[in-house]
């Protein structure tokens, strides 16, 4: 589906990536982890390729990319329906047929009766659910997603989540998500990698074998102590 | 960025400097009468020159400008002051801002032809009187900024009086008062050639309409490219350094000076 | 980030009242020391005022010169909102009309309204010309500002999801531009009043504001043109008022509730 071979990126002269080689499948996700300033949301945006790396090459199949930003990016002006149907446009759609599907997204994310509010007019949390049906109304084949659930409540943050595996189940598709928890990525992923360094490179990488469905809690919480301690211990890097 | 662009040569620029040329001397070459030659421009240009009437009528204009330039920048920089330290002063002259404001400029100068006869003091209250409000609403605003932010930081910190002045008045009074003078010296120019035009005996406004009646187009635009030249330099040696210099805590639009016509 | 809003807001009651209070007593102090013919008093520029208003040629010349000046305003905003979003895109564009841009800026606008006579007669259309003209670097200007400051977030979001180029300018660079253009279209409308009736009285174009200033100043009708000044200050506020009802209401829609 999509893959990073060797891609290097600087900003000015400072590098943030230093050949960072990954692949993901169709239908898989991998989970990016790391810390703040290493260059996860940059490696979201060249897989979204509105970044270009400075070397190495990103390959991708993609069709339709579905991107949760690390903000919600809702224009102001537009409603949470009109947001939504915005990403439809020129697809051949006609505006009903617009309507139909972003009111159907909505409604799954919980947002019935908050079709016509303004996102000013909305909670946070409502807003990046706004931003998810976004992302998700388009059928993605490929879906990017930065950090969608920092900063929001713990019960709003599960039942997100528990949505997010019902929009997964609903329609599959690739996806590469990044967190700060290893517990959300043991929940979600297929495989997790961890970026660390100056510059950046992929200092471990963990696969989750057990399928999404049967994870249990003992088996999220024993997975995501072993990536914690991935995270906290210095390693040095493995190849890609 | 700004650095870098800023010191490039644009070719664009110069593609549009010679479309303004090309476009000129194809509508003077078909409407022959209408618009002269840019070469007919250029003749009367230097003869202005030779016969020193071209520094005459500057040195008049200039002067005129000046001289209304230093009353209204004053009286608006008092005027501004007191409003923003005492907000009774800002709403008593609230209305006389806003008249002054919305009137336009050729219909003060009717009054005060009537109210100063015809000449060089009609021409510098005309000029002090539209200066003013530029420096005076910059003065405001400037003061209104420091309401905003900074004088709660001065008393979470219990800054003193002395501290206060220097650190935070003073520099927010000049930064206004440098915006309010750049943007109001481009305007005194052209206040001054309007009263000029309208009602006076000399100095370029004069000039100008003179060419009117005597249906001299080339001198006209001859008097026009001076007013240009003029507002260049202007431009150059007061707006885009106190723009610049601002620039770096400050937006400052170099055009704010087209909002007083 | 909507300060221009909250400027906006009504001043105290009292306060406008009292300046007002002082104002018309410093104007009528003025009148008697100076008499009629040199400043009418504000009682006879009332009454004059309102004898314009019922008199039917000065009403005609009121709404000759309104009808052009929304005109102006209007054309000035669609120009401005169009050569500003090109310029905003293209930086090369911006380079070509600058010069041209400068010029309209530094030229005396006394000097745009003769340049119009020479070159292209009087009349209603070359006023409207002219104060568009004239009027055209400030929303122009304001555009461009505009268009490079719209959201980089939003502008990467509509890349992303391959949103169409026709809806990416009407749905976000269109209402973005507008809407931080809108307090240069408050200071447009009171620069294009005062822009209509300059070029009015100097291009001498029949019927409207400028020619009843211009007959006023011959007969030496002070009170007169007091009674003009007086309606065209509250002409532009009444613009701008309605302006900013329009726009309130259309922009408080989206707007977060305090
Ligand atoms: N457009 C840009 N121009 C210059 N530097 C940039 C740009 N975008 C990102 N950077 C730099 O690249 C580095 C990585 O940024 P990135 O946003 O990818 O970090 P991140 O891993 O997503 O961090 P966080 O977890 O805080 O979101 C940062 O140090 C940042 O300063
Ligand atoms: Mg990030």
């Amino acid at each position: 589906m999509i893959e990073f071979n060797g891609v290097t990126k600087s900003f000015g002269k400072r590098t943030i990536l230093d050949s960072v080689s990954l692949k993901v499948e169709e239908k898989q996700i991998l989970a990016i982890l790391g810390p703040s300033g290493i260059g996860k949301t940059t490696v979201l945006r060249m897989a979204a390729g509105t970044v270009k790396p400075d070397a190495g090459q990103v390959r991708s199949d993609r069709q339709r990319i579905g991107f949760i930003f690390q903000e919600p990016r809702l224009l102001p002006w537009r409603t949470a329906l009109g947001n939504v149907t915005l990403v439809l446009q020129g697809r051949g759609l006609t505006r009903d047929e617009q309507v139909g599907r972003a009111g159907a997204i909505l409604k799954r994310l919980g947002l019935q009766g908050f079709e016509h509010y303004y996102p000013a007019h909305l909670s946070g949390g409502m807003r990046q659910r706004v931003a998810i049906a976004r992302a998700f109304v388009l059928d993605p084949d490929l879906a990017l997603l930065d950090e969608p659930f920092t900063g929001l409540d713990i019960g709003l943050k599960l039942s997100l989540q528990q949505m997010l595996l019902e929009l997964l189940a609903w329609h599959p598709c690739a996806m590469i998500y990044v967190t700060h928890e290893p517990q959300d990525a043991v929940l979600l992923a297929d495989r997790a990698i961890v970026l660390e360094g100056k510059p950046g490179k992929i200092m471990a990488s963990m696969d989750f074998d057990r399928p999404r469905g049967e994870r249990d809690q003992s088996y999220i919480q024993e997975q995501a102590a072993k990536l914690t301690a991935v995270l906290t211990a210095k390693k040095s890097p493995v190849g890609g | 960025m700004n650095a870098s662009t800023g010191s490039r040569i644009k070719p664009f620029y110069i593609l549009g400097v010679a479309c303004i040329l090309i476009a000129w001397e194809l509508v003077a070459v078909r409407m022959t009468g209408a618009l002269p030659r840019l070469r007919a421009v250029g003749e009367s240009l230097l003869l202005l020159a030779e016969t020193s009437e071209l520094g005459q009528q500057l040195a008049i204009s200039l002067h005129r400008s000046l001289t209304g330039l230093t009353i209204g920048a004053a009286l608006g920089f008092f005027t501004g002051a007191a409003a923003g330290f005492c907000k009774p002063v800002y709403y008593l002259l609230k209305p006389l801002i806003g008249i002054l404001l919305s009137s336009p400029a050729v219909v003060v100068v009717m009054l005060a032809m009537v109210w100063f006869g015809v000449g060089s003091s009609m021409a510098i209250f005309i000029t002090a009187l539209f200066t003013m409000p530029i420096m005076y609403v910059s003065v405001v605003e400037g003061m209104e900024l420091i309401d905003a932010d900074l004088l709660e930081m001065a008393a979470v910190y219990r800054l003193s009086r002395w501290t206060l002045w220097w650190s935070i008045y003073l520099p927010a009074l000049a930064t206004a008062i440098l915006t309010g003078f750049a943007f109001a010296a481009g305007t005194a120019f052209r206040k001054t050639v309007m009263a000029e035009l309208l009602g006076s005996n000399d100095g370029i406004g004069f000039a100008m309409a003179m060419t009117r009646f005597n249906l001299d187009a080339a001198r006209l635009f001859a008097w026009v490219a001076v007013c240009l030249v003029v507002a260049g330099v202007l431009e150059f040696v007061l707006v885009s350094p106190v723009a610049r210099y601002l620039q770096r805590w400050r937006t400052v639009s170099s055009d704010a000076g087209v909002v007083h016509e | 980030m909507n300060n221009w809003l909250k400027a906006k807001k009504a001043m105290p009651l009292v306060w406008m009242i009292t300046g007002t209070v002082a104002f018309t007593l410093a104007w009528q102090m003025m009148a008697r020391v100076y008499g009629p013919l040199l400043v009418a008093t504000p009682a006879e520029t009332l009454e004059s005022a309102v004898r314009l208003f019922t008199s039917p040629p000065a009403v005609a010349a009121f709404s000759r010169t309104l009808g052009r000046v929304l005109l102006a305003l209007g054309l000035q905003i669609m120009a401005g909102l169009a050569f500003g979003l090109l310029a905003g895109f293209y930086p090369w564009v911006e380079d070509l009309f600058k010069p041209a841009v400068s010029i309209l800026v530094a030229v005396p606008p006394v000097a745009l309204a003769l340049f119009v006579i020479f070159v292209f007669g009087g009349g209603e259309r070359q006023v409207v010309a002219a104060a568009v003209a004239l009027g055209f670097p400030l929303l122009y200007g304001g555009a461009v500002t505009a268009v490079r400051s719209v959201d980089r977030g939003l502008l990467e979001m509509l890349r992303v999801f391959r949103v169409p180029k026709a809806t990416q300018l009407l749905a976000a660079y269109v209402p973005a531009t507008l809407y931080s253009l809108l307090p240069s279209i408050l200071l447009a409308a009171g620069l294009t009043v005062r822009l209509l009736i300059m070029a009015e009285v100097i291009v001498g174009v029949d019927r409207g504001i400028g020619q009843a200033l211009s007959q006023a100043r011959v007969h030496m009708a002070t009170a007169e043109i007091f009674a003009w000044m007086l309606v065209m200050a509250a002409t532009v506020l009444l613009i701008e008022g309605v302006m900013l009802y329009l726009v309130k209401s259309h922009v408080l829609a989206w707007q977060a509730r305090r």
